[in-house]
């Protein structure tokens, strides 16, 4: 058990599984399982509850902990109070209301903000499970059982955490063999991490966002990676309820094999079981006996239409102690209405007709796999199609995707029978399937199993995370497990990914600083924040609707913006060129800005120092390099920098920075109201637009979807204008492409920018391997932002200086192989 | 007891495992947590029960504790009766 334990922890350090908290939280659980191992058993509980208060010392300050274990208790108390149970809930309602009030941020707290999720998530439904068993139970009150349950082992690295009821926490405790409650935790914390990374290959390789939906094919795939995204609540509810069989509690499943479920009840019962048994508990079935005397089918339609109203009203109450606000969209509203008139209509099916049960695993026939394909094809095409429903932005958002229908491309049908083919087969393997086992020796032979699969899977997992000399891994492979071993953003802007309902709760950490400093070691700073934050920018009537403030000297992200009298993030300059100046206009956005590093230490800066270094006193008295670079610019906003900014300045050559995901970043600007309800400047543009049938009323998702095929279009016609301009000016125009610092996989992009840009008459230089043989880490400025490093734009500005030798017609026009003055 | 847990294994026979082996339905058989019995028919369980012996049944007894086996449901009608 020790060895699977321990590679258990290198698999969450491997792969950041959760956060870096939670390794610590694990390595305290780990160490706390050995010795409560060894102690008798009527110490256990009480050993638990001590560890459990370590934990939240691990992740929170002292002063925080402290604060979170006395609202805690004092909530406890309020349920024990020695008054009628019906003043009890009046106080704790009182009680609730006024947290509220504070939560919403109406009256300042002395605590920090980052205890609220763990806080709500602690006590927003586990009091109701406990007030409910208080309300029928007899016995007397324990308080290491209370304190146990409220304040339970992993829950400090877990803001959305599974609704463990009260009475089953304690009637499992120990219930059956130890050894096999233990191996039962180990294994579902497997199985948790293991759905975390298949959640992480679902999000880079298979997630879209709605406005990249622009054919049926795409349509598909955006349903299936909406309901695939469960994956990592099911992850962490796993990791949650393994950790406490380590401490004996042998709590049922969280989730049973939910996505082969073969019609809606049965789906109600496979997917977060606690949920549903809350349901049951304190809604359904007092709903069912309040209508006691009622026909029994009216009786089933009434308590599951209060079970589904509370479950809506009840993801909007924990989206409040979660976020800081209450949710209310019509697509939440639409989700939870459809879903109980399926559960219904399949209830009052089976209330009917009743339901095949067995004891006992039944034989294969092809007839009855082929039935149960199809059920749970069924069951998962619906919930795939409900759960991009939730997962939208707004109702409009969702019914304006199914506009794509009917447009069948090849990729389209693609996916089609690959669906159905995988839907026969998990039916197939599904009908084959053990119904129960119960003889000790097959229980022994499932213990031994499960055992295998650890430590045989781990050990492989780990070996591929650290690969080093034992494995030879095709690049693209080693991609692949780059991208496992760390949750970050999909290589496809986050912004355009509506994550959905519990993507939103899971990552609550993004969304509250003071959460996202307890979870990372090396935490983000409160002061960390963006150019419009700090008071950086003006507003421009133009299409760049801002530009930096002139004369600024303000902390930024770990450095200072310092700008110049023009507004550049770079030393001053004069309008007029100096006499035998080689004069350079940089445009570009964050990166090109410098953002997380000092102004000297861009690529741009050094490239200057270098060249006056350098060539200074050959050709030219000096060089100069004008940084016009300003986060959140991209080519359309670079324009008009060139035609408003730049053209004074008389420059020789100007580079305009490009990534490979500008094609993407392009039409993102373009499909923006503020950009097509004016009508855009520039005649190409509404000649696009019209061709796309793009107007300025269409909301921004619908746009984008129509512009998609026109991206290529839209960079090409920009990269003409762009070009024409400074030819026009006298300039000659030259496209950087700059690497990016983590993504992978815009291999054809950047090949498809380069050509396009050489087509428009623009001179390339390609620096994308500027970072290669580096490790990302090396050449980011923090975990939490991937911008280049001082080293990422040192290896920037060789890079920039060896392709600009090593182009003739460049190197010529710098004169950086002459000596003699122009 | 022995009387009320043959009247509830055969309703559960003849209700829900027409076919089934009557041996293989033990005193101990989790029905519940072993997912032979749904909400909707351990519904029609309570319902049996309570018009065949004559009490009723609280939203919170509804749950493994009193109906996980054929010995739990036995001795909780008798504590009822």
């Amino acid at each position: 058990m020790v060895l699977q334990l321990g590679l258990l922890l290198l698999l969450i350090r491997d792969f950041e599984i959760v956060s870096p908290a939670f390794l610590k939280l694990a390595v305290l659980a780990s160490a706390g399982f050995v010795i409560s191992y060894f102690l008798p058993l009527r110490h256990r509980l009480v050993f638990f509850l001590a560890l459990s208060v370590a934990g939240i010392g691990l992740v929170f300050e002292m002063t925080e902990g402290a604060w979170l274990i006395g609202l805690g208790l004092a909530l406890i108390g309020i349920c024990h109070l020695p008054i009628r149970f019906s003043a009890r809930v009046t106080i704790l309602i009182l009680a609730g209301v006024a947290l509220g009030f504070l939560r919403a941020n109406w009256l300042s707290v002395p605590w920090s903000g980052a205890l609220w999720p763990i806080l709500g998530s602690m006590f927003m439904f586990r009091l109701m499970m406990y007030l409910y068993d208080l309300s029928h139970e007899r016995g007397p009150v324990s308080l290491p059982w209370t304190l146990s349950y409220f304040f339970m082992l992993p829950n400090v690295c877990f803001p959305l955490f599974p609704l463990i009821d009260y009475k089953t926490f304690r009637l499992t405790y120990y219930d059956t063999e130890p050894h096999r409650i233990y191996q039962t935790g180990l294994f579902w914390m497997f199985r948790g991490i293991t759905h975390l990374l298949a959640y992480r290959l679902v999000y880079h390789y298979l997630s879209l966002g709605p406005g990249d939906v622009t054919n049926t094919g795409g349509l598909i795939q955006y349903f299936i990676s909406a309901y695939l995204l469960l994956l990592r609540v099911s992850g962490h509810f796993h990791l949650v309820t393994g950790m406490l069989h380590l401490f004996g509690f042998n709590l049922p499943p969280t989730q049973h094999l939910y996505y082969l479920a073969s019609g809606f009840t049965d789906l109600w019962r496979r997917n977060n079981i606690y949920w549903k048994d809350f349901m049951l508990k304190v809604f359904y079935y007092p709903a069912y006996f309040a209508a006691r005397r009622r026909p029994a089918r009216t009786r089933i339609v009434f308590a599951t239409v209060v079970v589904f109203v509370a479950s809506w009203l009840l993801h909007s109450y924990q989206w409040f102690w979660i976020r800081g606000a209450f949710l209310f969209a019509w697509n939440d509203v639409a989700f939870w209405a459809i879903l109980g008139g399926l559960v219904l209509a399949n209830s009052l099916y089976e209330a009917s007709h009743g339901k095949a049960l067995a004891l006992k695993k039944g034989s294969w026939t092809p007839r009855a796999a082929l039935s149960l394909s199809l059920r749970t094809v069924g069951t998962f095409a619906a919930m795939c199609v409900l759960f991009s429903l939730l997962s939208s932005a707004s109702l409009t958002e969702w019914l304006g995707l199914w506009s794509v229908v009917g447009d069948l491309s090849a990729s389209s049908w693609m996916l089609l029978p690959a669906f159905v083919i995988a839907a026969v087969s998990i039916g197939r393997e599904k009908g084959r399937e053990p119904a129960r086992s119960a003889t000790p020796d097959e229980r022994k032979s499932s213990l031994s199993q499960r055992m295998i699969v650890i430590i045989g899977a781990s050990a492989i997992l780990c070996l591929a995370a650290n690969p080093g000399g034992f494995l030879v891994l095709p690049r693209k492979t080693l991609e692949a497990i780059d991208l496992l071993r760390k949750e970050r953003l999909s290589a496809r802007d986050e912004a355009l990914i509506e994550r959905g309902y519990y993507e939103n709760l899971l990552s609550v950490d993004r969304f509250n600083n003071q959460l996202w400093e307890r979870y990372s070691p090396s935490a983000k700073p409160a002061d960390w924040e963006s150019l419009r934050a700090i008071n950086a920018l003006r507003q421009t009537d133009d299409v760049r609707r801002y530009e930096l403030k002139p004369l600024l000297e303000l902390p930024y992200k770990g450095g200072t913006l310092r700008t110049n009298r023009w507004g550049m993030r770079d030393k001053d300059y004069e309008v007029t060129k100096p006499p035998h100046t080689f004069r350079i206009a940089l445009l570009g956005s964050s990166y090109e800005m410098g953002t997380g590093v000092e102004n000297h230490q861009i690529f741009e800066s050094l490239l200057e120092e270098r060249l006056n270094r350098q060539v200074k006193g050959g050709a030219y008295r000096a060089y100069e390099i004008l940084n016009f670079a300003v986060g959140g610019y991209w080519l359309l906003d670079q324009l008009a920098v060139l035609e408003n900014k730049i053209v004074p300045f008389n420059p020789d050559v100007v580079l305009v920075a490009a990534r490979a995901w500008d094609f993407r970043r392009m039409i993102q600007r373009l499909s923006h109201k503020g950009m097509r309800e004016g009508g855009s400047p520039y005649p190409y543009l509404r000649e696009i637009l019209s061709k796309a049938g793009v107007d300025g009323e269409m909301p921004p998702a619908a746009a984008l979807r129509r512009l998609v095929p026109f991206a290529g279009e839209v960079v090409f016609k920009s990269f003409v204008y762009f070009a024409e301009e400074c030819r026009r000016q006298g300039i000659t125009p030259v496209l950087l492409l700059v690497p990016l610092t983590t993504e992978s996989g815009y291999g054809e992009d950047s090949a498809q920018l380069s050509q396009l840009a050489a087509q428009a008459g623009f001179t390339v230089l390609d620096l994308t391997d500027a970072y290669d043989g580096y490790d990302s880490s090396r050449i980011i400025v923090a975990p939490w932002d991937t911008h280049p490093s001082v080293l990422g734009h040192r290896l920037l500005a060789e890079r920039l200086y060896k392709a600009l030798k090593e182009n003739e017609a460049l190197s010529t026009l710098l004169a950086l192989g002459s000596s003699t003055p122009r | 007891m022995e009387e009320i847990k043959k009247v509830v294994k055969e309703f559960l026979l003849r209700e829900f495992l027409p076919g089934e082996n009557p041996e293989e339905l033990t005193d101990s058989t989790p029905l519940i947590t072993g997912g032979i019995l749904d909400s909707i028919a351990t519904l029609k369980l309570v319902e049996f029960l309570e018009n065949k012996y004559g009490f009723e049944f609280q939203p919170h007894e509804v749950d493994a504790e009193h109906l996980n086996t054929v010995s739990h449901i036995a001795q909780f009608v008798q504590s009822k009766l």
